[in-house]
């Protein structure tokens, strides 16, 4: 029997940090080697300890107090700040939705909420019952902009989208989903297609797809309407050819080898579309006759990981931008 | 009058283990069914690269009488990448457990590690479907959701989806008999879902037929519920769920309509999977504990993607 202990250490971007710990944890320390080698100056924190038992965005936390003076303890809860938060990205879920209060047609489409509490740039939101834009319910999103406590913008979306502003009722709501995708690459929703010689194909979400891979369309008919237009692409295989290239706004794209300048063009489905499908890409191979045809990236992977959160923010484990942090964590095998 | 009973002359022992243990509910492992088991090499790295060669244009020009030939054929063809990964649990068992439990604990141990394994397999499989496979929602109910509840049009657009892309059912027909009651059933794709979905195939009515109901009994598989047109329903507690997913916060039933060759689980011929067993005698000074695990290495893949639908469904209420 034994204890297990790992260390690392990372320069803070200011956000939260994932430690992934094949091991599990027990007990983890960090020292913030930015703030102890600066000296007592305000209320700056210097050292963390966490240990199995205490609380999701818990710990302790070692800090000068207000005029610099000595170091005082303290824990994340009474401070308010964030803390120490296990994890494991194989569980996946969707979290709580949260109430919507509108939907404001511009490119990108603005989201508006009274609470973003926990939501950050490159976030992954599901919209459900917006009522006046129903035809973005279901449809993964990547997080632009967040104006606390008002509004986030929705990456790779255009007014084209939601044509006019939604009032949605009670029920609307969005979810985030708490650690990404666990499998990668994986499927993708698509926001816009431009026509020509070579097809550029938008995507909601930011994709790890790699030049070389085969990809396959689903583009299907909509009740009542040819509602996404380009239902010729439906079913079909294509190479990229390019990845971020513009497609005019943004440059979350694949660029395909098919020919797409006689299709029908992509439209999003009206509100008025009740039931539908979402217009997708997923990997189904590399092209093995291309020259540009180089590696494995299309062998899906599990990427779930557990491990440990560090908070962001000044009192919190994970510092604030440029701090150089150092941690050590151990797992008690008995 | 003096008499000895149970309350002035008590059993020295009070309590005794049961002679069974108890089952532990374990879902119905369905996933891993319609999927193709192929091996990967030992010492020969980290993926292993399957090839579909594109079908050849057909000859249909006439060549002629003067011994002319027409144009070569130039071969086209897709690879598809598997990287099989380690997975795997453990759990010390003092000696004192051994010494002191009734039941024999390592033996009942070593059962739920290979039922956490089958199951985790299931899941993998479940889950890498999810992710990864094209869908399509059901549109042909009415209960004001997207997607609806289950439909026989939106079974027979995904049968109509896999047989347009020519892919070839799992299940042979069971052939109609004399028998009052039943229905004979046509080869079929499977279907692969969660139990959440009965209530609503039983909704289906006439078009859907109940296992009872087909011709013969046998060669059905323990979890298969029914079918509808071509396609025959494996349930499980294990299927497949988006929570709350719909656009009016309903359960996603995401229902994996599958073909042969559609999808396959890659493991190492050496190292499928293992039980590890580790004498106390390997635990420290004074040997008190043994260790127990199970490790497998595979990889769960599509192995194309047209002869695989997932049909997304809500429930009717």
């Amino acid at each position: 029997m034994y204890t297990e202990i790992q260390r690392g250490s990372f320069t803070s971007t200011g956000a939260n940090k994932y430690i992934p710990l094949v091991t599990d944890v027990d007990w983890m320390e960090v020292y913030n080697y930015t703030t102890i080698n600066a000296g007592p100056a305000g209320t700056t924190a210097t050292r963390f300890y966490w240990q199995r038992g205490m609380a999701d965005n818990d710990g302790f936390v070692t800090l000068y107090n207000g005029a610099g003076t000595f170091l005082i303890d303290a824990t994340s809860a009474g401070l308010a700040v964030p803390g120490f938060t296990l994890y494991n990205s194989g569980d996946n879920p969707l979290l709580s939705p949260v109430t919507v209060t509108g939907i404001t047609s511009a490119s990108p489409l603005v989201v508006a909420t009274g609470t973003t509490t926990g939501l950050a740039a490159g976030d992954i939101v599901r919209l459900i019952s917006t009522v006046g834009a129903t035809q973005l319910d279901g449809i993964d999103f990547e997080i632009g902009a967040v104006t606390p406590s008002t509004s986030f913008t929705l990456n790779n979306t255009f007014s084209t989208m939601a044509s006019t502003a939604a009032s949605p009722g009670a029920n609307a709501a969005y979810r985030k989903l708490k650690y990404g995708y666990q499998w990668s690459p994986s499927r993708r929703f698509i926001t816009k297609i431009t026509k020509g010689s070579s097809t550029i194909v938008t995507m909601s979400v930011a994709h790890p797809y790699k030049v070389g891979m085969k990809v396959r369309f689903r583009i299907p008919a909509v009740r009542g309407s040819s509602a996404w237009g380009m239902t010729e692409l439906d079913n079909m295989i294509g190479t990229i050819t390019a990845i971020n290239a513009s497609d005019g706004t943004y440059t979350n794209t694949i660029t395909v080898d098919i020919d797409s300048s006689s299709f029908t063009t992509f439209v999003w489905p009206a509100t008025t579309i009740d039931r539908f499908t979402a217009a997708s890409v997923c990997v189904v191979g590399e092209n093995s006759n291309s020259l540009i045809y180089t590696s494995s990236d299309d062998a899906v992977m599990n990427t779930a990981e557990r491990g440990i959160i560090l908070g962001a923010g000044a009192m919190s484990p994970a510092g604030v931008n440029n701090d150089v942090i150092y941690w050590k964590a151990g797992k008690s095998n008995i | 009058m003096n008499i000895v009973t149970t309350s002035n002359y008590k059993p020295e022992v009070l309590v005794q283990a049961g002679h069974r243990l108890l089952s532990s509910p374990t879902a119905r492992t369905i996933h891993k069914l319609p999927a193709q088991m192929y091996e990967m090499k030992s010492r020969a790295g980290t993926t292993v690269r399957y090839r579909r060669i594109d079908n050849f244009p057909s000859a249909t020009v006439p060549v002629g009488n003067q011994g002319l030939n027409p144009p070569p054929i130039v071969p086209t063809m897709m690879d598809l990448d598997v990287t099989p990964q380690l997975y795997g649990q453990f759990l010390y068992v003092n000696e004192q457990v051994v010494l002191q439990n009734e039941e024999d604990a390592i033996k009942n141990f070593s059962i739920r590690l290979g039922v956490s394994m089958r199951l985790s397999e299931d899941k993998l499989m479940r889950d890498k479907l999810a992710a990864s496979a094209s869908s399509i929602n059901a549109v042909g109910g009415n209960n004001g959701d997207n997607p609806t509840q289950i439909s026989v049009a939106d079974c027979s657009a995904v049968t109509t989806a896999l047989l347009s892309a020519d892919a070839l059912t799992v299940l042979d027909s069971v052939e109609g008999e004399d028998r009052y009651g039943t229905a004979p059933v046509p080869n079929s794709f499977f279907a692969l879902a969660h139990t959440s979905l009965i209530k609503d195939l039983d909704a289906l009515g006439n078009d859907f037929t109940r296992t009872i109901r087909y011709p013969s009994q046998v060669n059905i598989l323990k979890p298969e519920y029914g079918s509808v047109g071509q396609l025959r329903f494996l349930v499980s507690s294990q299927g497949s769920i988006s929570s709350k997913a719909s656009r009016l916060g309903r359960d996603i039933l995401n229902i994996f309509c599958v073909g042969i060759e559609a999808i396959a689980c890659i493991y190492a011929n050496e190292f499928s999977s293992e039980f590890i067993y580790l004498p106390k005698e390997f635990s420290g000074g004074l040997a008190q504990n043994v260790t127990m695990g199970m490790k497998y290495f595979e990889a769960p893949a599509i192995l194309n993607d047209l002869w695989i639908s997932t049909l997304k469904v809500t429930s009717a209420v």
